[in-house]
């Protein structure tokens, strides 16, 4: 088998942005990712193109990567649709990896875009409430806030999570995106703050959830011996891409029997690593204190010691497990089919020591070696649609 | 689609009751909700038969909504209920004290409207009410 390189990320910053176009939003991040490769965009055989909603909110069915990317100057290549609920751009990735890991092509594209901001919020909500199997959840009137409030409440009286438990991620994740130029809300908030903002879907407030929003990112792959021919950047090696459907219940397994686990522990095997040696960790946190229930589904800790992590700051940037130093989901911005490419491009950013305020070193000042993405989309047969979990490796 | 014979049964009178429609597999006795196509245990064609199911469960988690779309009353409850027979079942709890709601309370079913849709027409559909009920729909 090929080993595969992250050649360059690139980045729309994530926000409310009325007057751009899902074309404009996938533009910039093609190529700022272009650029941060540093090869000719000619040399791209072959794109992935992620995104959710764009059929429900814009009306742009069946083609939209064809659309965006002859908009960003691509003709000819084979380009793929993908659609994963909030998985999407993960998965994109995912099978980008797997077309430059056969051998097919030498260097891929692979970028997810979402443009949350219509006019119309009612719209917004009702089309995320489609990426459940509608028949018994959306036509019910599930709401994604309520899947995550329960899954937290479940959690709060099993292993005695407290309400400040839950602010002291809120806390954590926005000073994490008040560093990040990329993020959609960039002030810190303290702890209080968090608890005391509008009771959403008991227990989650208002500043505990992600926000919609619109944004792109992405990724240029390659064939790692066209990376050690371009010595312009240090590179990063993708040592892990797992993807699952789910298989548990998230109310009812235990951290070990769930979906996240499982696929984790196909990651760190194919990676050859364990979660102890995992120096960062980008996670789907769109509601923050989700945060928590991940950290033993992906064997940071055992079961029922989420808690100890999160209160004694070892997840903080500067602890010895820090996880979403991007500000995640609730503060970086969460445009739902743009999400995990924007993990990535962190852990990318991150690996090359070019994090910026928020840059992850260890006690010695030395920049992390293994950083993890892990990226859940959907609700269906209660857990998560699709689980996909990336490892990525400085070399 | 009308999903009466289909996801459940209403009652056309007084003396009869609802229930879900479920599936059963003759092989495993895995019990599903929504019924399946095949069971996903065995993987295995033609193993399952049809059952009614979901009179009473009890509340697995559930959530206060503050914040919710057009349609739905504020608040409202929704919760995942573990049926007697095994499978967990989304439903918004018909009730009118909130605050009384907890883990592992006893549920039973109702056919009722459970929102408005876009129109403001009732969409009718399962609401699981701890004991007496409420209005809240
Ligand atoms: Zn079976």
């Amino acid at each position: 088998m090929h080993k595969v390189a992250v050649l360059g990320v690139g980045m729309h910053p994530f926000g409310k942005f009325e007057h751009k176009h899902l074309k404009d939003l996938a533009n910039t991040a093609i190529w700022n990712a272009i650029e941060d490769a540093g090869i000719e965009a000619n040399r791209i055989e072959a794109a992935f193109v992620g995104n959710c909603l764009g059929g429900l909110l814009v009306g742009q069915e069946s083609v939209r990567g064809q659309v965006i990317l002859r908009h960003a100057g691509f003709k000819g290549i084979p380009i793929v649709n993908v659609e994963n609920a909030c998985a999407t751009a993960s998965t994109a990735f995912r099978m980008a990896w797997l077309s430059v890991i056969s051998g097919m092509h030498d260097v891929v594209l692979a970028v997810g875009v979402e443009k949350m901001f219509v006019g119309d919020t009612a719209k917004s909500i009702e089309a995320l409430s489609t990426a459940t199997d509608i028949d018994v959840c959306g036509n019910m009137g599930l709401q994604f806030t309520s899947v995550y409030a329960m899954n937290i409440r479940k959690k709060m009286d099993k292993y005695g999570w407290t309400k400040d438990d839950l602010g002291l991620v809120a806390e954590k994740n926005s000073y994490n995106g008040s560093l990040n130029p990329y993020a959609q809300f960039k002030k810190p908030l303290t702890k209080e703050e968090v608890l005391a903002s509008k009771m959403i879907a008991d227990p989650i407030t208002l500043y505990m959830a992600s926000p919609m929003g619109d944004g792109a990112a992405a990724a240029i792959i390659c064939n790692e011996r066209i990376a050690r021919k371009l010595k312009n950047k240090p590179f990063v090696r993708v040592v892990a891409s797992e993807l699952s459907s789910g298989h548990a219940s998230m109310l009812e397994s235990k951290p070990k029997d769930s979906t996240t686990y499982s696929t984790a522990l196909k990651a760190y095997e194919q990676a050859g690593v364990g979660p102890e040696d995992i120096n960062l960790a980008e996670v789907h946190d769109a509601m923050s204190p989700a945060e928590l229930k991940i950290y033993e589904e992906l064997g940071f800790c055992e079961e029922g010691e989420a808690i100890k992590l999160i209160r004694e700051g070892r997840t903080k940037i500067t602890g010895d497990i820090p996880v979403n130093p991007s500000g995640g989901l609730a503060s970086r911005g969460h445009p739902v089919g743009a999400t995990g490419l924007a993990q990535i491009a962190e852990v990318v950013w991150q690996l090359r020591g070019e994090a910026g305020k928020r840059q992850v070193v260890d006690i010695n000042g030395k920049l992390p070696r293994f950083g993890l993405t892990q990226n859940d989309g959907g609700y269906v047969e209660g857990d998560n649609a699709a689980s996909c979990i990336h490892i990525l490796s400085r070399v | 689609m009308d999903n009466n014979g289909r996801l459940y049964y209403k009652p056309a009178n007084a003396n009869e009751k609802p229930y879900l429609i479920g599936s059963t597999c003759k092989e495993c006795g895995d019990t599903h909700f929504p019924p399946k196509g095949a069971c996903p245990n065995c993987l295995k064609n033609n193993t399952l038969e049809e059952v009614k199911i979901g009179q009473k469960g009890r509340i697995s988690s559930y959530s206060i909504l503050y914040v919710a779309p057009p349609g739905f009353p504020v608040p409202h409850i929704q919760a995942m209920v573990k049926l007697e027979e095994g499978p967990l079942v989304f439903s918004i709890l018909n009730t009118d004290d909130v605050e009384s709601v907890s883990l592992d309370q006893p549920v039973s079913l109702t056919i009722a409207p459970i929102r408005k849709n876009k129109n403001g027409e009732d969409v009718i559909g399962w609401m699981y009410q701890p004991e007496g009920g409420g209005s809240i729909a």
